[in-house]
């Protein structure tokens, strides 16, 4: 693959940095000892200019490598990414623990793990292996501990790094242990009030630090009190997730302390003589050599143990990207609609929804009423294909079977804007539908004027307000002529005026096409051809078979 | 980018000192601590390279096996940098767990004591963001970040004095030859600040782009925009790419030039040692072996702990983000700690307390202030200059009383409930415990018994009972497990249920005063009826502040209070009837 090779160049580049500064360092103190004693006809030229030569080396692919680093980090970002976007073409990410936002992390971690632990690891690698191997060649005095020290170097490696992977595996279901938690307490914010226990905190803190810590040493209280407490907010902490956080890096400087201890023992092993190196080289200057790179070691090797954090990280965010679950939508070509369309004990799987027996018109406005919570846009959702359903949906009494129809269109509640231009909002698909076709319909959904095509709005653009959003999805939605048009709340945060002009255009589309609307209001404006109400459900509603699944 | 967005901010220094002493999380001791020990740590290793110098003196120059006093030496610093630097990883991951535990708690008491008023502002997502990650970005920062930006400052001084008195030559040309520690901080900090900021916004708006278009996944499928959008977001991607490597090639360079300093130093060093070694240079004091190599092996430290600052760049920049957020939030205790000095006698409170027994609140010029107004401190309008969200010539509420609480949508209904259950800011509120019924009613995944009692403990008869009082008795008894059913995610109640629900949960409270906020806003209108009734039947000997959109019959109220352009008025039942028919039309 192409990509690789600036990954490789960037590799290289490390190792000509690393390799440049430990030579530097072995160079010139084996060229102080020798000019100390200045041997006869030592030729002090060559030496200096080396040392010069690899000072500019190391700088030069210092330079380069981060360079090349970065480049090929942000290209393999986006091509990671664009990869992901497309796998995900006509499917739904399942998990809600999985946000977007996880999703950008792990990416990144995977396109970074060339300089975040590939290059350090092995240019450390290379460095360790080349030494000993000219240490034992040339037959350095100490050859022997500095092959020692590599050994004790590897296994820290592998004992660090099967440690870390254990703490990001804990890691990550501290992690999930906290969302939910908190996900429980922060959705309750509106009943604390009720709680003693919380109402108590307001005057006495001490006692509930006690309180909590006594909770989390009983960690094993068995599920429903723990529920309990949850609710009160004393079991929730983000500590179990700190605690892995900082453990992970007091690993890394664990290890690398130990391996900074192992280094130090050897130089004073060496030059206590303790190890009886009794031999004539000893007193040479070569001599000088291994006792200097191990009492340097910490800092060259030492890197090794963040990158091997890293690892574990990188680790982490692959098994997350292998287990994304992602539900296929599977597109359906549309029908022709000449009579109508029939739904019969319509109800969405894993809700509880009432059964839907209905009949909708090929034509006009439909609009489905009943109270928050009744499943209203469920319904919407599931007619659109948008949610699997069970029971039937048929056009013309011929069944449709699940899945999205191409040209069904549904308007959420709670639209999405796409961080872009207005207009690129409106023709997401890029169909080239005309501006001016654009421009006449905002203009009859009554937005602002002062909001152009070509203004950037979403993310990082002007902000919409809720009314702004309803309108611009509708737009789009009109913009790309549905057969069956379902709109999901389209009059919440309109005032009265807007709602009226909102009505027209609902009521002109429906002259020919088929508008679903979901809302609790129904303005007289609107030209209502059919009414659907659905109750709501309860148990005392839904029949016997939801009691069963309790 | 970010400094524009927010023109008056504090420094994240100053903001960082002002946390310090207003939340005690002690940051300044375990900040000094660690660059103490860790100092002592790298002083020891300088010792170290002193015997080590000197052994090395006597194998290549001597020729002879060295003393024993070098090779004690040579053990007792190497051992004492070692244990130091132990020491001092402790005592980083310590002082960290301390500030995080402190900086929850105060978390958790902002959370109690604002409640549902400030947590319904943001999305779940964003609290947990903000309680993970931006808690511990600024942590790190305090306790990482600075740690090292004061050791980069000492050790290379303490280096550069060690060199100074083995050979001032070397030492003072190193003092000309390298811009001094000033102006590396300088350029360490303008070069690796504009470097990270950079790569850290380009990063985050390519993340942004990414996940904006992920979370459109559904809408993009149902418009086939997925084929159109991949290609909009490669663009974007490719553009963004080249565009920051160019900015990035020349924000590099400062990286490098450290690099450079540090290399050339060594190797510079190491040739001027080297030629006076042999006699071929002859500038200054003669130089031995001894001096030469310590010199040597005490150069890099002039420069490597700067270097490991430019490798924790990015927790600056994480500090600020973290700032931004954080900032309004604990400004409280900020607040609370300047104000607690100057005003200490509490004059409203004592005219809460005086007040005749059956008064319940007794308000002339109320006021309600911004969220993060101070939290501890009692707030009287007649010493405090801030603006006012909401305001009141007099209010009055006795026992008993029921008021219906008016105002179009936005107008501040919520605002006054919450400051009257002391959820926020404000002049005045209930002395009492209150019960709130919201809008959308809470029912938490846990049982029924659980979502009743919360941390209370109640008999099986009370729940019973409050249960049927608010004619759940058939619902309960269609339950599988009775009370210890459990809720889960997707409660098998309606609307109305779940509303009714957490008026069980109001009944078993003995507090005298209900905040009733639209609880019947999301009800169609036969539900609306029955549930509007049932609460005035079962409020019957409370003290009702009932604020509601729906018409709601007028002889059930005792006082009208209306909200309009920021003021709360006590209106007569003539003109509120009036009102009520014309929002009804």
């Amino acid at each position: 693959m192409n990509s690789t090779k600036p990954a490789y160049l960037t590799l290289l580049l490390a190792l000509a940095h690393g390799v440049a500064g430990i030579s530097i360092l072995v160079i010139s103190s084996w060229f102080i000892a020798v000019s100390a004693i200045a041997p006869v006809g030592f030729n002090y030229v060559i030496p200096a200019v080396v040392i010069r030569a690899l000072a500019l080396l190391r700088i030069a692919s210092g330079y380069a490598s981060m360079w090349v680093g970065h480049n090929d980090l942000l290209a393999r970002i986006a091509n990671i990414r664009l990869g992901v976007f497309s796998q995900l073409e006509n499917s739904q990410i399942n998990e809600k623990a999985l946000t977007t936002e996880a999703l950008a992390h792990h990416t990144e971690e995977l396109a970074s793990r060339w300089i975040a632990w590939i290059a350090p690891l092995s240019s450390i690698m290379f460095i360790f292996t080349s030494l000993c191997f000219i240490a034992t060649w040339f037959d350095f005095p100490g050859a022997g501990l500095l092959i020692a020290l590599f050994v004790a170097w590897s296994i820290a490696v592998v004992l660090q790094g099967l440690e870390a992977l254990r703490i990001a595996k804990r890691a990550t279901c501290a992690n999930a242990e906290f969302r939910q938690s908190s996900n429980n307490l922060l959705n309750s914010s509106a009943i604390w009030h009720l709680n003693r226990g919380l109402e108590g905190q307001r005057e006495d803190n001490a006692t509930w630090e006690h309180n909590s810590h006594s909770a989390s040493n009983a960690s094993t209280l068995d599920g429903n009190k723990r529920k309990a407490s949850n609710i009160v907010g004393q079991n929730v902490s983000a500590k179990a997730v700190w605690k892995e956080k900082i453990a992970q890096k007091n690993t890394a400087n664990r290890t690398a302390w130990w391996f900074q201890g192992i280094a130090f023992l050897l130089v004073v092993l060496m030059m206590s003589g303790a190890l009886s190196i009794a031999q004539t080289m000893v007193f040479a200057p070569i001599a000088i050599v291994v006792p200097m790179v191990l009492l340097a070691a910490p800092d060259w090797a030492g890197n090794a143990f963040s990158s091997i954090s890293k690892f574990a990280q990188y680790k982490q965010s692959v098994k997350a990207l292998q287990q994304m679950k992602t539900t296929p939508i599977k597109m359906l070509y549309e029908r022709e609609i000449n009579t109508s369309i029939t739904l019969t004990d319509f109800s969405i799987k894993g809700r509880r929804t009432n059964k839907v027996n209905t009949s909708l018109p090929a034509k006009g406005v439909v609009c489905v009423s009943g109270a928050s919570g009744c499943g209203k846009s469920s319904l919407l959702q599931g007619l659109a294909g948008l949610l699997p359903a069970n029971g039937k949906r048929e056009i013309d009494g011929v069944n449709m079977p699940s899945g999205l129809v191409v040209n069904w269109r549904y308007v959420e509640q709670e639209p999405i804007i796409l961080s872009g231009t207005l207009a690129l909002n409106l023709d997401p698909a890029g169909k080239a539908i005309p501006h001016n076709n654009m421009t006449m319909l905002l203009q009859e959904l009554g937005l602002d004027k002062r909001i152009l095509l070509s203004t950037w709005v979403g993310k990082a653009g002007r902000p919409l307000s809720g009314g702004e959003r309803k309108r611009v999805a509708l737009a789009r939605a009109i913009l790309a002529k549905p057969r069956v048009l379902l709109v999901d709340e389209p009059f919440e945060g309109l005032d009265i005026h807007t709602q009226q002009r909102v009505c027209e255009v609902l009521n002109r589309y429906a002259n020919d096409k088929l508008v679903i609307i979901a809302s609790h209001v129904t303005p007289t404006a609107l030209a209502v051809q059919k009414n659907v109400q659905l109750d709501e459900a309860s148990i005392v509603t839904v029949n016997g078979e939801h009691r069963a699944t309790l | 980018m970010t400094k524009e967005k927010v023109p008056n901010r504090q420094t994240l220094t100053k903001w960082c000192k002002e946390m310090d002493s207003a939340l005690s999380l002690g940051l300044r001791r375990s900040l000094i601590s660690q660059v103490a020990v860790k100092c002592l740590s790298l002083f020891s290793l300088i010792i170290g390279f002193y015997y080590f110098s000197n052994i090395a003196q006597d194998w290549v120059v001597n020729k002879t096996s060295t003393t024993r006093g070098d090779i004690v030496g040579l053990i007792c610093s190497l051992a004492l940098c070692w244990l130091f630097q132990g020491a001092f990883n402790a005592l980083s991951s310590m002082g960290k767990a301390k500030a995080l535990d402190k900086l929850e708690v105060r978390l958790k008491q902002v959370f109690v004591a604002r409640q549902h008023a400030l947590i319904r502002q943001h999305s779940v997502y964003y609290w947990q963001t903000l309680w993970l990650q931006h808690m511990q970005a600024f942590t790190d920062w305090a306790l990482e970040y600075r740690v090292q930006q004061m050791i980069a400052v000492i050790v290379p001084l303490l280096a550069l004095a060690v060199i100074f008195y083995v050979n001032p030559v070397i030492g003072f040309g190193l003092l000309l030859t390298l811009p001094v520690v000033p102006l590396f901080m300088i350029i360490v900090g303008k070069g690796a600040a504009a470097l990270h900021r950079k790569h850290f916004i380009a990063l985050e708006r390519l993340g942004s782009l990414f996940t904006d278009r992920l979370a459109a996944l559904p809408m993009l499928a149902s418009f086939q925009a997925h084929q159109k959008q991949t290609d909009l977001l490669k663009q974007a991607s490719d553009n963004l790419n080249t565009r920051t490597m160019k900015v990035v090639s020349v924000a590099f360079l400062s990286n490098s030039v450290l690099d450079f300093f540090a290399t050339l130093a060594v190797a510079l060093v190491a040739v001027f040692i080297g030629f006076s070694l042999l006699g071929e240079l002859d500038i200054g004091p003669a130089i031995t072996l001894q001096q030469g190599l310590w010199v040597l092996l005490t150069v890099p430290l002039l420069l490597s702990e700067m270097k490991k600052l430019g490798q924790i760049y990015h927790q600056k920049a994480q500090a600020e983000a973290a700032q931004d957020e954080l900032a309004p939030l604990f400004s409280v205790y900020i607040q609370a700690q300047t104000t607690m000095l100057s005003d200490t006698k509490e004059n409203s409170h004592s005219e809460r307390i005086n007040a005749p027994r059956e008064s319940l609140l007794s308000a002339s010029h109320f006021n309600i202030f911004e969220m993060n107004a101070s939290l501890f401190t009692s707030l009287s309008s007649s010493t405090n200059e801030l603006p006012a969200l909401l305001s009141a010539d007099s209010l009055n509420v006795f026992k008993g009383d029921r008021i219906l609480l008016s105002g179009a949508s936005g107008s501040g209904k919520t605002l006054l409930l919450e400051a009257l259950g002391g959820q926020r800011p404000a002049s005045h509120k209930f002395n009492e415990p209150v019960v709130w019924i919201t809008q959308h009613p809470v029912v938490t995944p846990g049982s029924v018994r659980e979502n009743l009692c919360l941390d209370d403990s109640y008999t099986d008869e009370a729940l019973n009972e409050v249960l049927h009082a608010v004619e759940l008795g058939q619902w309960l008894a269609l339950l599988p497990y009775g009370l210890d059913t459990l809720m889960t995610d997707y409660p098998l109640l309606s609307g109305g249920e779940a509303q009714r629900l957490s008026l069980a949960r109001a009944l078993l409270r003995d507090a005298g005063i209900w905040l009733l906020d639209e609880p019947t806003a999301h009800l169609p209108d036969p539900q609306h009826h029955r549930l509007a009734q049932l609460i005035n039947r079962l409020g019957d000997n409370k003290t009702l502040i009932w604020a509601s959109h729906k018409a709601l019959p007028a002889n059930w109220f005792t006082h009208f209070w209306a909200i309009k352009d920021g003021e709360v008025k006590t209106v007569s039942i003539a003109s509120q009837s009036k009102e009520q028919a014309s929002t009804n039309e």
